[in-house]
């Protein structure tokens, strides 16, 4: 061992590294060891149980979007849960791999890959960044999996879509003629728009999509001005003196929760909502349950999960026993619905086959706790029954805002039509194979 | 006036943020990645204060000394015993912190985004001229204003920060009249850290509070303190100024270019001035990355260095060709990907552990190569050959750009002007949402097609894709490796031993140094072009700066004293990373926490201790 010198080092220490080695490496090998050992043990264990459906949740699970997916992923979990003490699917058990993404495309492709090789799931589900749904669409493409997905995405993720791909969520358009939906029929004098656009192809689709709904409604010859922003952007403060110059009717906000939650604080003191009425896209359970008090009133997009809609109250009181707190995001209950439709499609099916799931899938109606869908046979996006734009303010008892006033808007004056999906999306008919 | 005052508001921040690096980098020679995340873990203890006391005063006066506190135990622990080798060590080890921060972040508060209640006495606002100022704008000039006057009075009336700066001007003068430099340095890096607390706090008035928001405030911190000049205060506090006001303003007028703009002035200033508008040059001691073994060829008696080298190379191509054999599916897969990376690590490798270069420009080479033979393959040709061609050409004159801006500068400059080029070349990528697809990247991208004559070969198989990599990265090494072991190669080695003591053999050294960066450079954007297809997609993720720390990374795991040590170290990256986030959702805890571990007990990397081994063992 070496001594130490401690006058003569120049900042200098010494580190003891035989007797650390030695340490840490009779706890690392242990550590490995229960590891690597664990999962070995359990196939002995369970050998004779019958073999589990896998599926694969691909999911942010680290770095800004962390919240939205650590949510979700406790939406599927629950619906796991449940899955599996009813019995599971057609009398196997069902086991969900989670992987993060980072909401990195090149990292989704490769836990993609892993999913589908190493673990030969039957489905792969996933994700909120819209590049990184594209990318797991074409990988289980390639594959020949099953993809779909229950997340907001914006137009350019359904480009690329196939005949194994579905998704569920409200998409970018939907949402933007919510927004317009209402403000025909609660602000139909509304002349001047101002959206606040993130500066990346999520933000970009979303106001090409307001735009276009705009024009092709009774608020048509209403200008719409874009204020884009960074993403992560720390300063709004020049944004908001343009918006406040500007002097809109309606502000339409399309950030996620984090560049949300700072515009909305730092614009305070300029009280923009005061003067004019906000109308966010969706997602808005993170951004109330983060500002809290501090929240304003604002018009938002409600997945039918919201813990204000029927069916969301129900969900929350779900996730309120298991976890022992309200739902972080709306979406979570999609998550958990997303779980129930796959259940429902395999045993619809009858058999764990791509094609035969997805066969299944089209046309499949489901009732659950993000309200009901039905599954478009051609495009395979969703129909609803409504969707639901609320305005946002404090309700006794709840820990964060919800919804004191609900529109819910006809889903046919919103969904993408088939024949828009073709034209719209490029999708021809039949899928690429 | 508003935008004016508005971007003062952010410009303070920054400047007590900046200062706190300032400190850090002037007084310890530290370039300290973790300095944004202490900067949000200032904002998270403001937020756990004022939710369980009701406080924010209390929070304001806590999270800088905690964060302080937290500072000065990395010091103590992880950094001090660092400073006697190659600063890439100091740099992976913060590199190897934000992780681990970012993971005890999320277990204790979550992973939610949170946000902390503004005191009533901050909450107004109050007119100007007509505009409107928030109350909160003015307490963070105010924080702002009275730090610049502490550290004034600290650094200029105290004898604590006279002999700090002392010791920043010499330190072994100043250990030799008996100043406790250990001592002292912990306590600077304390003070440095504490400042990044404070910014935390005065952030938690403003923004969301979610790791990864730092992000941003990192790099702006860290122009800051290149442009104001490193160990002045006062050039911290003007370049603050200019760079918060840019940002306000150039989002406003410019909103293309505003990211852009600072890091165009980082570059002129890091080309141009590198101490800064006020600073003076970092103290750099040029100390070898790792000592040398000796030559293990000795330890063969039968067998040269060369054949022993050509040797153990043909046996792990030997075995790569097998492996898909008796690998599963997925393990031929990622070893197609980890050959890709290993041939970025090599290049990098070329740079670092053959010539002494530490560059973190490498990502943006890569991001050059990838990008071109994308856009080639989706937009112009299906011709492979002359899309690779385009790719080559493209990232190697990225290369000749950054090589020819940058050999100039030495040791940390020379990171630091690397850094700010892949800064730049990222905010380019970024903005340029037409033709890159900006953040989101390009996806669709269409697997090789090789034409020969009249004959065709499509890559498209998994198995096809592996022996099309293997054939290439092959190649490319044979080749490298042929030049390292040229007299060329025995040069650059002697440029790394020690560059004087070259130069004064008369062999120009910029010029070589300049040779093999764009050597690198070459094979760097090979790795870009062949990953590409591969993935079938590119985000500009691939040339952010950040990306330059895996090569980096790679290199010391598998060894940097040899040409193969950065893929053996690739190798190992790969395949824990790869387990370590298919089993805990804290990988970046663990994987932190190994990084660590590797830069502080284990310098040489495996292929060096497996010569140190074979040394020893023979002569036993």
């Amino acid at each position: 061992m070496a001594k130490k010198d401690k006058k003569s080092t120049l900042m200098g220490g010494h580190i003891d590294r035989r007797g650390f080695f030695k340490k840490s490496g009779l706890i690392s090998a242990g550590a490995v060891g229960a590891t690597l050992f664990s999962p070995l043990g359990t196939p002995f264990i369970h050998a004779k149980a019958k073999e589990p459906i896998k599926v694969g949740f691909c999911e942010v699970l680290s770095g800004l979007f962390a919240g939205i997916g650590t949510a979700e992923q406790k939406g599927a979990m629950l619906a796991e849960k449940h899955i599996n003490a009813s019995g599971g699917i057609m009398g196997r058990p069902l086991k969900v791999i989670y992987e993060d993404t980072q909401c990195k495309a090149q990292d989704a492709a490769r836990v993609a890959k892993r999913l589908i090789l190493e673990e030969d799931i039957v489905a792969l589900h996933g994700e909120t960044c819209t590049s990184v749904t594209k990318v797991l669409s074409q990988v289980a493409r390639k594959y020949g999996i099953l993809h779909w997905d229950y997340e907001v995405d914006g137009t350019s993720a359904y480009k690329e879509m196939h005949k194994l791909d579905f998704r569920l969520g409200d998409d970018g358009p939907t949402q933007m003629r919510g927004v317009v939906r209402l403000a025909e029929r609660k602000y139909p004098k509304f002349k001047k728009w101002a959206v606040l656009v993130p500066d990346y192809a999520w933000g970009h689709d979303c106001l090409k999509d307001f735009q276009d709904a705009v024009a092709n409604s009774t608020l048509k010859g209403g200008e719409v001005k874009p204020f884009l922003h960074k993403f992560g952007e720390a300063d709004f403060s020049g944004i908001i003196q343009q918006i406040a110059d500007y002097q809109p009717d309606g502000l339409v906000t399309i950030s996620w929760a984090g560049d949300m939650v700072t515009f909305l604080r730092q614009q305070k003191p300029y009280k923009l909502y005061d003067k004019m009425v906000g109308f966010h896209y969706g997602n808005s359970v993170g951004i109330c349950k983060a500002m809290g008090d501090q929240m304003v009133p604002l018009w938002s997009g409600m997945d039918q999960g919201h813990p204000s809609l029927p069916p969301g109250k129900k969900f929350n009181e779900l996730y309120q026993k298991a976890y022992g707190e309200w739902v972080s995001e709306d979406t979570a209950a999609c998550y958990y619905d997303s779980l129930m439709i796959l259940k429902k499609a395999i045993e619809k099916a009858g058999e764990t086959k791509p094609m035969a799931m997805a066969k299944a899938m089209e046309g499949l109606e489901y009732s659950g706790y993000a309200g009901w869908l039905k599954i478009r046979e051609m495009s395979h996006l969703p129909i609803k029954k409504a969707y639901h734009m609320g305005y946002m303010g404090p309700v006794p008892g709840a820990p964060y805002w919800l919804a004191t006033e609900i529109v819910p808007i006809p889903y046919g004056e919103v969904m993408v039509t088939d024949g828009e999906a073709r034209d719209k999306f490029g999708m021809p008919i039949p899928f690429k194979s | 006036m508003a935008y004016v005052i508005n971007g003062l508001t952010f410009a303070m921040m920054l400047f007590v943020l900046s200062a706190g690096l300032n400190i850090i980098l002037g007084f310890l020679g530290v370039l300290n990645f973790a300095h944004g995340a202490l900067f949000i873990l200032g904002a998270y203890v403001t937020y756990a204060v004022t939710q369980t006391l009701g406080d924010f005063w209390l929070g304001l006066l806590i999270a800088p000394l905690v964060v302080g506190l937290f500072g000065m135990l990395i010091e103590f622990v992880f950094l001090r015993p660092l400073y006697k080798r190659h600063h890439v060590y100091t740099i992976l080890l913060t590199f190897g912190l934000i992780l681990v921060i970012y993971d005890i972040i999320k277990i204790i508060w979550g992973s939610d985004v949170k946000t902390v209640v503004t005191p009533p006495l901050l909450s107004g606002s109050f007119t100007l001229f007509g505009e409107i100022i928030p109350v909160a704008s003015v307490f963070i000039i105010l924080v702002g204003v009275l730090t610049a006057g502490g550290l004034w009075f600290i650094f200029k009336k105290t004898t604590f920060g006279k002999i700090l700066t002392a010791i920043s001007l010499d330190r072994e003068i100043a250990n030799a009249l008996g100043f406790n430099v250990a001592r002292r340095g912990t306590l600077a890096f304390g003070l440095g850290a504490l400042l990044a607390g404070l910014a935390g706090v005065l952030g938690s008035l403003k923004l969301s509070i979610a790791a990864g928001v730092d992000a941003e405030f990192l790099i702006y911190s860290f122009a800051i303190v290149v442009i104001g000049g490193v160990g002045s205060f006062r050039g911290t506090l003007l370049a603050s100024l200019i760079v918060g006001e840019m940002s306000v303003l150039g989002g406003v007028f410019l909103p293309e270019l505003s990211m852009s703009l600072i890091f165009v002035l980082l570059v002129v200033f890091l080309t141009l001035y590198p101490r800064g508008m006020f600073g003076r040059e970092i103290e750099q001691m040029h100390v070898p990355v790792v000592p040398y073994l000796g030559n293990v060829a000795t330890a063969f008696q039968r067998l040269s260095a060369t054949q022993l080298s050509l040797l153990s190379s043909l046996l792990v191509v030997a075995l790569l060709v097998v492996a898909p054999l008796a690998l599963p599916k997925y393990w031929t897969y990622l070893l197609a990907e980890i050959m890709v990376f290993a041939l970025f690590a090599i290049s990098f490798n070329v740079l670092f552990g053959f010539t002494g270069m530490l560059s973190f420009g490498q990502a943006s080479i890569f991001g050059a190569g990838a990008y071109t033979i994308s856009l080639m393959l989706i937009h112009v040709t299906g011709n492979w050959w002359l899309a690779f061609a385009a790719s080559l050409v493209i990232s190697t004159g990225v290369a000749v750009i950054i090589g020819l801006m940058s050999i100039h500068r030495s040791e940390i400059y020379f990171g630091m002007l690397t850094m700010a080029f892949a800064m730049l070349f990222y905010s380019i990528i970024y903005k340029w949402n037409s033709l890159t697809g900006g953040a989101d990247g390009l996806s669709g991208i269409p697997s090789p097609v090789l034409k020969f004559g009249f004959t065709e070969v499509e890559i498209l198989t998994p198995l096809a894709n592996y022996y099309f990599i293997l054939v290439v990265v092959a190649i490319c090494y044979f080749i490298l490796r042929t030049i390292m072991n040229s007299p060329f190669g025995q040069v650059l080695l002697a440029i790394r031993e020690n560059p004087t003591r070259t130069e004064f053999l008369g062999l120009p050294v910029k010029k070589y140094k300049f040779i093999a960066f764009v050597i690198a450079g070459v094979f760097t954007g090979v790795a870009g072009a062949l990953f590409a297809p591969f993935a079938g997609t590119i985000d500009a993720l691939a040339s952010h700066w950040s990306k330059s720390g895996e090569p980096i990374f790679m290199s010391l795991i598998g060894g940097i004293s040899t040409l193969i040590g950065p893929g053996v170290g690739t190798l190992f990256y790969y395949v824990l990373h790869s387990y370590i986030v298919s089993i805990t959702e804290y990988w970046q805890l663990v994987m932190g926490s190994i990084l660590i571990t590797v830069v502080m007990l284990f310098p040489m990397g495996i292929t060096g201790y497996a010569k140190k081994f074979i040394l020893s063992f023979k002569s036993s």
